[in-house]
């Protein structure tokens, strides 16, 4: 049986809805990702004792459940709870928290990369902290991290398909019914597959451009 | 001597047209024959769903549903434990029958035009309707109520429950999920206000939960879920629709009766009414 092309072309338009809310949806947790990321590492780092705890606890606990089960945890465990969010605000909160936990690491691996001598030499110079983590190691480490960074960020975008288990109007909420409505399965899930291949291949070519750019600037 | 070399030149050809008559042209197997020489029956089913197919607190998968695919192994086969079920999701019961991972699926499915022009349904196994189960605290007692911008539905991924949904509450939110137990966890927590599935379902969900209440309106009061499997296989859909026949209204009955009574509390449409009861 041949590509139903056809198909394809008539059914783009649905496809699209879905993928602007999944753009959406990887925007803003990509975003809140990266603020919560270094909401935690710097917890993680702070000199005080139950805070760095607390933050590790937190990266062990996030790291080891998978994030559907927080996405069902938040969604329908909150609305028992008497809370109620909505199936969006409930797979943003869940991406972000997971990712923040993730990312936070990489932040960590970025900083500690920062050889002790220059950190040393910045103090030796007089500088406070704040600002040799300014000056000095922030910026370098940031370098260090854009690759490990895109990988995450890759990995969002394809996290937000088990948002579809949410009722939310993504992408793969689409190629679902799509394919109860049609059972042109075969048709629908290339569709979906390219539709997730262009994305992510966007982002990594843009964090690639980032790289050159900052190389070049150095 | 000639007259030796073609006579048995003439008994070679018989021989030959004879033997080439008894072989007819090569047919495509038919699944029954497959399913009989592999000795399992592979079943697409739900397991979120009951009464009818569903997962007891000892992991196993029960219920109606899966009562009728075990009857069909042990008709087919000797032994209803010869028999695989392949759980999927709605939206995947299509492509586990059409691309031959399951020989056929039996999950709460319903018998619509539009779905006939791509899978083959048997005779219902089963009278069935769409019902609205709502919750208690919500104080909603008729559909008119509930058509408002206030609550919520759940609906299952299908365009059936969309269709209803917007002909019959269009005023209301909409949620879509791909699982019975999904959309009966959103009510539960208060996700949604309501939702619409099949009667047996709805009524198990009800007697189960006391702050869940089924409202009197059903959203479709005759249509009926049969078993679905892939077109073309004249022979295969013969066999389970003669099985279905037995199971509901005949030789079978008694198992039929015995499994209806299990799930849904009451006794089956009678049959034979105009004899007199057996005495046992």
């Amino acid at each position: 049986m041949s590509f139903g092309w056809n198909f394809v072309a008539r059914n783009l338009p649905l496809f699209a809805e879905g993928a602007i809310v999944t753009i959406q949806l990887s925007v803003l947790a990509i975003l809140a990702a990266l603020v919560w990321g270094l909401v935690i590492v710097l917890a993680r780092l702070s000199r005080w004792r139950l805070l760095a705890l607390t933050a590790t606890g937190y990266i062990e606990l996030v790291r080891n459940t998978p994030v559907l089960v927080q996405m069902y945890f938040i969604y329908f465990g909150l609305a028992f709870a008497g809370l109620p969010l909505s199936g969006f605000a409930s797979a943003l909160l869940a991406l972000t928290l997971q990712n923040g936990g993730y990312i936070a690491e990489i932040y960590r691996a970025g900083i500690e990369s920062i050889s002790r001598n220059q950190i040393d030499a910045a103090r030796g110079l007089g500088m406070r902290k704040l600002l040799v983590l300014r000056l000095v190691v922030l910026p370098q480490a940031f370098f260090r991290i854009v690759p490990a960074i895109g990988n995450q960020f890759v990995v969002m975008i394809k996290d937000t398909s088990l948002a579809s288990t949410l009722s939310v109007a993504e992408l793969m909420q689409a190629a679902r019914i799509l394919t109860d409505r049609t059972a042109a399965t075969y048709e629908v899930f290339v569709t979906l597959a390219a539709f997730y291949l262009v994305m992510t291949a966007f982002v990594t070519l843009l964090l690639r451009l980032c790289e050159r750019r900052i190389a070049a600037l150095r | 001597m000639t007259s030796r070399v073609s006579a048995l030149a003439a008994m070679l050809l018989a021989a030959v047209l004879l033997f080439r008559s008894g072989h007819p042209a090569v047919a495509e197997q038919s699944l029954l024959d497959t399913v009989l020489s592999r000795g399992k029956l592979l079943v697409a089913t739900w397991s979120t769903a009951p009464p009818l197919c569903f997962t007891d607190e000892k992991g196993q998968l029960v219920g109606f549903d899966i009562d009728i695919a075990k009857m069909i192994a042990k008709a087919l086969l000797g032994d209803e434990n010869k028999i695989e079920f392949v759980v999927v999701t709605s939206e995947g019961r299509w492509p586990a029958v059409l691309s031959g991972k399951a020989d056929f699926g039996i999950a709460d499915t319903t018998i619509y035009p539009d779905r006939a022009v791509r899978v083959a349904f048997t005779r219902p196994y089963m009278d069935s309707g769409i019902s609205v189960l709502v919750r208690q605290d919500s104080r909603v007692n008729t559909l008119a109520e509930l058509n408002s911008e206030k609550y919520t539905l759940a609906n299952l991924s299908n365009p059936q429950s969309a269709d209803r949904a917007k002909r019959y509450l269009p005023k209301m939110k909409v949620l879509t999920f791909d699982t019975a137990s999904a959309m009966f966890l959103a009510v539960k927590s208060g996700q949604a206000t309501a939702l619409q599935i099949d009667t047996p379902i709805v009524d198990w969900y009800a007697a189960n939960n006391p702050e869940l209440k089924v409202l009197p309106e059903m959203l479709s009061v005759v249509q009926n879920n049969a078993i679905f499997l892939k077109p073309g296989d004249f022979t295969w859909w013969l066999y389970l629709d003669t099985v279905v026949q037995e199971l509901r209204e005949r030789s079978r009955f008694e198992d039929y009766a015995a499994s209806f009574r299990k799930w849904f509390g009451k006794d089956p449409p009678p049959q034979r009414f105009y004899l007199p009861p057996r005495k046992s």
